[in-house]
């Protein structure tokens, strides 16, 4: 379990993270997201050790990162595939890492086996696509067969093949029992990957709970509907309750799935021509959410700055 | 311990330490090979005569152990290494101690090297390794490449980026440290304190300079033995080193 309680980041005059507090359960994938530059990045530095906050703690099963005993033994992360040496092999790369935590040099296999790299394990890893690395950091992040994973925007740049990978991997890992964090700015990426969700805009908590949850509330789903007889069907679909928006030669509904609105055309006897339910809501709903925290940073931010100094 | 293998691993498993260990020696040898081919009546071969070069090999020495620390920030693998090993401290340590310690058994190697090559070219010559003073001289280069190491890997850690800390050394043993003197009056006073200077100080010894060839520290008066000497310049080495582990426990990774 990962505790972050009011955890503070400030670079200079930039406040990265606000008063953060968040928790991360065992068993499941808990999606961490939030816009480019809302401090996801800087959040799991945080977790990791590697940056100090400036206010506030963060701990992994009740100890700070830096009071662990072989740390890789309890928390294994990829934050970026290409912290690598170029000319340093995948095998070597992990075998330091192995030995720096007393892990068994057979352990350096195992791992390479597991993400599918034994093959050109002795290759320099400066010459691996972005996918073999991302698999090269995955390995390092296993190493220690720790409990707890954090992974820093794993798909991006990844062919759906991989993205495939690695989302069915994370999920495999919840599924031992391990707690799984994995950032992102995608909200559609994390409707396939994420059970929990943690959403942070401009370093502030926007909320936390279940993915399915956060989607439901956050996303309305419209419907677009042609018809010759588009007046009539509005009349009768406003009549129903349904909120109508006419978009170019059809209408937008809200609030109503295809069925529904289909029985109301057939019912008035009206042609439907197109009958289409609308997705990619999530994005704009996640916009809508996020949308307040930025607009108040850069429409303040002259105002909050000497406040907060 | 595992620190320490930790370290050799990363230092051997890149080609750069390679590189520059061939580079070192052969500099080094090369430079001494025109010396004694050159030597003659006006001339004389000593045994201090074959360690003349002993600088360049330094420079490189000094630039693999900068590049040790300062490739792991170009590359994140710090990152990587502070994450796996949270006290920063046991790890800088570790890696002075495993990159100092082969830049001392280069230098070691490169001295006899040198003295090794002088004596085959001119048997003649008395190059026999007799007083104190000649075995300072000799296996001195070792103490010197190590102490340099640790300065570099202290200027790697404040400084970050390889092209930046391997300037500063650069300019710093080359160029600063001779450059002082031309200040009237106390520029030859301030360069009897200055590191590198101390240290050619600890290998050459107070004899004067042999022929027309000018050891590093000619013409400046030493205020300290040779061995006190190699003292200071260890001393500088580890404030410095000291300095950048303090700073880097301090900075985000």
């Amino acid at each position: 379990m990962i505790e972050a309680v009011q955890l503070t980041k400030r670079y200079g005059q930039t406040l990265a993270v606000d008063n953060l507090s968040f928790t991360v359960q065992p068993g499941r994938v808990t999606g961490f997201l939030g816009p480019n530059g809302a401090g996801k990045s800087t959040t799991m530095r945080m977790i990791l050790g590697l940056d100090n906050p400036t206010a506030g703690s963060v701990r992994i099963d009740g100890r700070t990162y830096r009071e662990l005993d072989r740390p890789l033994r309890t928390v294994g992360a990829l934050m970026d595939a290409k912290w690598l040496h170029p000319n340093r092999s995948a095998y070597s790369h992990l075998l330091w890492l192995a030995r720096s935590n007393r892990l068994p040099a057979r352990r350096v296999n195992e791992v390479l086996d597991l993400v599918g790299l034994t093959a050109v394990a002795k290759r320099r890893a400066g010459g691996f696509s972005l996918g073999m690395s991302q698999r090269l950091g995955i390995a390092a992040a296993l190493l220690g067969d720790p409990g707890v994973l954090l992974f820093d925007e794993p798909v991006n740049g990844l062919d759906p093949e991989g993205i495939v990978w690695i989302r069915r991997f994370m999920q495999s890992l919840a599924a031992e029992g391990r707690t799984v964090l994995v950032s992102s700015h995608l909200l559609s990426e994390m409707a396939l990957t994420a059970e929990d969700l943690v959403v942070i805009g401009r370093g502030r908590l926007i909320s936390q709970g279940s993915a399915a949850e956060f989607i439901e509330r956050s996303s309305t789903s419209t419907v677009f509907v042609r018809s010759p007889q588009l007046a009539k069907l509005e009349a009768a679909l406003v009549d129903k309750g349904f909120p109508v928006v006419t978009e170019g030669e059809g209408l937008q509904v809200s609030g109503a799935r295809t069925e529904v609105i289909g029985d109301v055309a057939a019912a008035i006897g009206a042609v439907v021509h197109e009958l289409s339910p609308q997705r990619g809501s999530l994005e704009q709903a996640f916009m809508r959410l996020t949308e307040d925290s930025v607009e108040y940073h850069t429409g303040l931010g002259d105002a909050v700055v000497p406040e907060g100094k | 311990m595992a620190l320490l293998d930790v370290e050799r691993i990363k230092l051997f498993s890149t080609r750069a330490p390679w590189w520059c260990m061939v580079l070192a020696a052969a500099l080094t040898v090369g430079f001494t090979v025109l010396l004694v081919a050159n030597a003659g009546t006006t001339f004389p071969l000593a045994v201090s005569t074959t360690q003349f070069a002993y600088n360049f090999g330094l420079m490189v020495v000094m630039v693999m152990a900068a590049l040790a620390i300062t490739t792991e920030y170009r590359f994140g693998t710090i990152k990587s290494t502070f994450q796996a090993v949270p006290n920063r401290t046991a790890v800088l340590v570790s890696k002075t101690v495993v990159v100092a310690l082969l830049a001392g058994v280069v230098g070691e190697i490169i001295a006899f090297a040198c003295w090794g090559v002088a004596r085959l070219m001119k048997p003649d010559a008395d190059l026999a390794i007799r007083t104190a003073s000649d075995w300072r001289n000799v296996a001195g280069v070792g103490p010197v490449y190590f102490g340099g190491a640790i300065l570099a890997l202290g200027v790697g850690m404040l400084i970050r980026q390889t092209a930046g800390a391997v300037s500063i050394i650069l300019v710093w043993s080359l160029l600063a440290e001779s450059l002082v003197g031309l200040v009237p009056t106390i520029g030859v006073k301030i360069q009897a304190w200055l590191p590198f200077n101390v240290a050619g100080h600890f290998v050459n010894g107070d004899e004067p300079a042999t022929g027309g060839v000018q050891g590093r520290g000619a013409g400046i008066d030493f205020a300290m033995s040779p061995w006190v000497s190699l003292l200071y310049f260890m001393g500088v080495a580890v404030a410095l080193l000291v300095i950048g582990i303090v700073v880097v426990n301090k900075r985000d990774a």
